[in-house]
């Protein structure tokens, strides 16, 4: 896991998706954090992919600069994800790469994608092409995915959803529980605090951590956590290493 | 309206006959959009409330997922003004599209419905479920007579996918791409050069190999029966922007009291604003409750409690302590923009529920929670 050249980070909007990629890349430097939607281009990569397939220069420069094809290839199912991927793939071999990725929805799309162009019936370089990465996107020593997830009811089912998805085509993702409210008072002192309800704000303290508990109660095996963040203050880098080194 | 009197929503619910609740994913938009509702419909109106991604115990209480994509009467309950009416619907994306192609071609439905082109447009062009919502809306506007229509947007949509998904459907399908796919040999003949032939052919092998699909029939097969879906797009895609820009229609902006929060909440302000359109209300929701304070008699208390208790409890008021410390940075913030606003919107924040928003008591307790602590942005 701590070896994959390429960890991709995804999960539902507002999770914390870019704080962990951030954290990530910290703990596993020397790696390049890359956006996926600012550093891979959709036309760029459509471009470079035709480049590859099609091999004679003057047409695929002739083909790249038409508008048709580029509305076409807009539209298409699965070209500019296989596009993407493809550049992603390249990219990782001349740097270890973390990528902050799209949100579930967009990011299953993209990883899916290869398996999908493999079952089709196709012949030559396409047909090379979906193996390549569809070989790429299960490797676990090449990409290792990363869902994040805060402890909440909406976010646990959507990443749950996307664990499935990933797994049942032979991708192996790791779940990373953001954002958990410490435990901080044993089953005595939880009994006395309720009993008495003299501090509040314990009260609140423990009923939110209690909430979240419910959310993941689910989540087998229990998942890597990173706390809460009361007061804005980032997470230590050390986490991120834990992380990287656990075997899931 | 006495339901309403006094609440700072209270305007924005009797001027409006349209309200987009956006804001991010997570945030409470469609609690608060049913909350609202609710309120309304308490008051006498007649209300129809879209959501498009109901929590599943939201979605259970008012009988949504029993009930796909059709109305559902919501109960007022006790003290409800006379003539008020709540109606409640989850958006089915796909579901609706396939209505409106089956209603406008009805020959070549089945065909085009099993269109690996039309399904690929129908569920996974960017803004599609967005365009859809809006076009649901422009249905029931013409349904009946609602006195107010509220929806809540998509989770990840952004406000350019609202307004330029049909745009960008219907570029596509001008561009000619199409044109050449229908009839590539008719094309090709004409094309002048040697190099313009081989660039075509190119065009079709490459992307049939790509693709993987038998793709010049399939274009050929969507085209055929997509151009009065498409039609019917356009004109729809008018209405809902006119629907927008009428002097009754504006949008809520939800946000949530972090940083991220904030952020989200001023693009959002900002893409309105360009867009021309009005933001009626900001709202900051599941605000941290509470003010820190200590119970009396805790100290006394401490010394009787477990081993540990009062550093324990030290550290976790402590850690509420920052968080609302961080919060009404945020807020600061919020408010700050609300007033910078033109017009200036409803400000409102509401504090966390203890459960789960679940049905119409607790959108009730929202509804309430918003309009005891109604804080405006300061003149």
């Amino acid at each position: 896991m701590s070896g994959a050249r390429v960890l991709f980070v995804t999960g539902k909007g507002g999770v914390g998706r870019t704080t962990i990629a951030a954290l990530l890349a910290e703990a596993a430097a020397p790696a390049r954090l890359l956006d996926i939607n600012g550093s891979f281009d959709e036309r760029e990569t459509v471009a470079a992919l035709l480049d590859r397939l099609v091999r004679v220069r003057p047409v695929s420069r002739r083909l790249r600069n038409s508008r048709s094809f580029q509305a076409l290839a807009a539209a298409l199912p699965g070209l500019a994800d296989i596009a993407r991927l493809d550049a992603l793939r390249q990219r990782s071999e001349r740097n270890r790469l973390v990528i902050d990725g799209q949100a579930s929805g967009q990011a299953l799309a993209m990883l899916l994608a290869p398996a999908r162009l493999s079952r089709l019936a196709l012949v030559g370089p396409a047909r090379r092409l979906a193996h390549e990465l569809a070989r790429f996107v299960t490797d676990e020593t090449r990409m290792s995915v990363v869902v994040v997830t805060s402890p909440e009811e909406m976010s646990v089912n959507e990443a749950r959803q996307t664990c499935r998805a990933l797994t049942g085509e032979g991708i192996a993702p790791r779940l990373l529980l953001n954002g958990v409210y410490p435990e901080r008072l044993d089953r005595e002192q939880t009994a006395w605090l309720e009993r008495t309800e003299l501090s509040t704000d314990a009260l609140l303290h423990l009923a939110r951590r209690r909430r979240q508990l419910a959310a993941v109660a689910e989540l087998h095996p229990v998942p890597f956590s990173t706390p809460f963040s009361f007061s804005g203050e980032g997470l230590s880098v050390d986490l991120g290493r834990r992380f990287l080194e656990e075997r899931p | 309206m006495s339901g309403l009197s006094g609440h700072p929503l209270e305007k924005v619910l009797e001027d409006n006959s349209l309200l987009v609740f956006a804001g991010e994913g997570g945030v409470g938009k469609t609690s608060l959009a049913a909350a609202s509702a609710l309120a309304a419909a308490r008051a006498g109106r007649r209300v129809a409330v879209i959501t498009v991604d109901p929590a599943p115990r939201l979605a259970d209480t008012l009988g949504l997922d029993k009930l796909g994509g059709l109305a559902r009467e919501i109960p007022l309950g006790e003290g409800a003004a006379d003539g008020g009416l709540l109606v409640a619907m989850k958006l089915d994306t796909k579901a609706t599209l396939d209505r409106m192609v089956t209603a406008l071609v009805p020959g070549s439905a089945p065909t085009l419905l099993d269109n690996p082109i039309y399904k690929a447009i129908a569920g996974a062009v960017g803004g599609s479920e967005a365009y859809v919502a809006m076009q649901r809306i422009n249905e029931l506007d013409k349904d009946e007579d609602w006195d107010l229509l509220i929806i809540d947007t998509p989770p990840a949509a952004h406000l350019s996918d609202l307004l330029s998904a049909p745009a960008r459907l219907t570029a596509l399908l001008d561009s000619g791409a199409t044109r050449i796919l229908t009839e590539p040999a008719l094309v090709i003949a004409k094309a002048g050069s040697r190099l313009a032939r081989m660039t075509l052919w190119a065009l079709l092998t490459v992307i049939e190999r790509v693709s993987g699909m038998a793709l010049r029939r399939q274009v050929a097969e969507f085209i055929d029966g997509f151009d009065r879906v498409l039609e019917a797009l356009e004109q729809g895609a008018g209405e809902v922007e006119r629907m927008l820009r009428r002097p009754d229609s504006s949008f809520v902006v939800v946000a949530r009291p972090d940083r991220r929060g904030t952020a989200m909440a001023g693009e959002l302000a900002g893409e309105l604003a360009g867009a021309g359109l009005r933001v009626a209300a900001l709202i900051v929701n599941r605000v941290t409750p509470g003010d820190g304070g200590r119970r009396p008699g805790l100290a006394a208390a401490l010394s009787e409690a477990p081993a540990g208790t009062t550093e324990a409890l030290a550290l976790m008021e402590a850690e509420m302590l920052g968080l609302r410390a961080s919060e009404s940075a945020v807020l600061g913030e919020l408010s700050e923009l609300a007033g910078s606003m033109e017009p200036r919107p409803a400000y409102g924040l509401v504090h966390e529920l203890a459960g789960d928003v679940s049905g119409p008591p607790e959108l009730e307790l929202l509804w309430s929670g918003l309009g005891r602590r109604p804080e405006r942005p300061a003149a």
